[in-house]
């Protein structure tokens, strides 16, 4: 196994982030990790909340920031060799572009029951992983080893 | 953001020695007394990671005590440069960004505010294509008072 992706969905530190970096670290191999801007969701939550979407948009970037320099400190300090990787778009077709791209053996990520059940957007994504990212999974159920 | 810390060139010699001629240029300023634990550090980090915002960008990056503030300078290489990413692909603009251990909040809107004028249509072309330091400073200057 050569290349992992981590792809970052939200929230504080998760497990799937321990587990990308000790597998990277096990199989010497590369870790990259992304996280989406999802335009989708930046007009949904500006709609919701009566915000402008700029605004909305540079709050999931400075979220995604923080949480890729989290991860890239968490695999200096155990010398894996990482890179991250910010973009706004589609997740799904930019989870595609990447692992194709990286040529990547294993996408690793968290997966959290939300609240909203089986049709939140987060479980609908997450069945569109799993339906058409052409690579192995490996879903960290958070909280949980 | 500083002019004179925006660098125009056609070719850079390789990865280090771009990185070293950058923190030289701020020793040169007077915003660092040494050049040693800043370049240790960048290398440090460049050995072990690289960040992508889009194809052709580098955002070089260390947080250490030998920084009393947030540095930040621009290196345009129109010919690109092999900057040894984990997707091998060369770059033409490099970002680098070094700031103190407890500056995290401002590097990381420092951060997004790159990213995210890096992927406005036409920004890489246009810094690619500027002639000088002025015109880098210019693009950049317009496009974050939008």
């Amino acid at each position: 196994m050569d290349n992992i992706l981590l792809f970052v969905i939200s929230g504080e530190k998760r497990s799937s982030w321990e587990r990308a970096i000790e597998l990277s670290k096990q199989f010497d191999a590369a870790l990259f990790a992304l996280y989406t801007i999802d335009d989708e969701q930046v007009k949904r939550i500006a709609n919701l909340r009566g915000r402008d979407e700029i605004d909305v948009s540079i709050e999931m970037e400075e979220e995604g920031w923080k949480y890729l320099y989290h991860i890239e400190d968490m695999a200096i300090n155990n010398e894996v060799k990482s890179a991250i990787f910010l973009e706004e778009g589609s997740p799904i077709n930019l989870l595609k572009k990447h692992i194709k791209d990286k040529d990547i053996d294993l996408l690793v990520f968290d997966y959290q029951k939300s609240s909203g059940g089986k049709g939140s957007k987060t479980e609908r994504m997450i069945r569109q992983i799993i339906e058409y990212v052409p690579c192995p999974i490996l879903i960290e159920k958070d909280g949980g080893k | 953001m500083d002019k004179d810390l925006i660098f125009v060139q056609d070719e850079a010699e390789g990865k280090y020695e771009l990185l070293e001629q950058m923190v030289d240029k701020t020793l040169g300023k007077g915003l660092i007394m040494t050049r040693e634990p800043i370049l240790h550090e960048i290398k440090k980090r460049e050995e072990l990671e690289s960040t992508g915002v889009i194809e052709g960008v580098a955002l070089p990056h260390a947080r250490t005590e030998a920084v009393k503030d947030l540095i930040l300078e621009i290196s345009i290489i129109k010919n690109g440069l092999d900057f040894e990413a984990l997707d091998g692909k060369p770059v033409n603009i490099v970002f680098l960004i070094v700031a103190p251990e407890d500056a995290r909040k401002k590097y990381i809107k420092v951060l997004a505010r790159i990213s995210r004028m890096c992927r406005q249509e036409g920004f890489r072309d246009k810094l690619q294509s500027a002639e000088d330091a002025e015109e880098v400073y210019n693009i950049i200057k317009d496009l974050d008072s939008e």
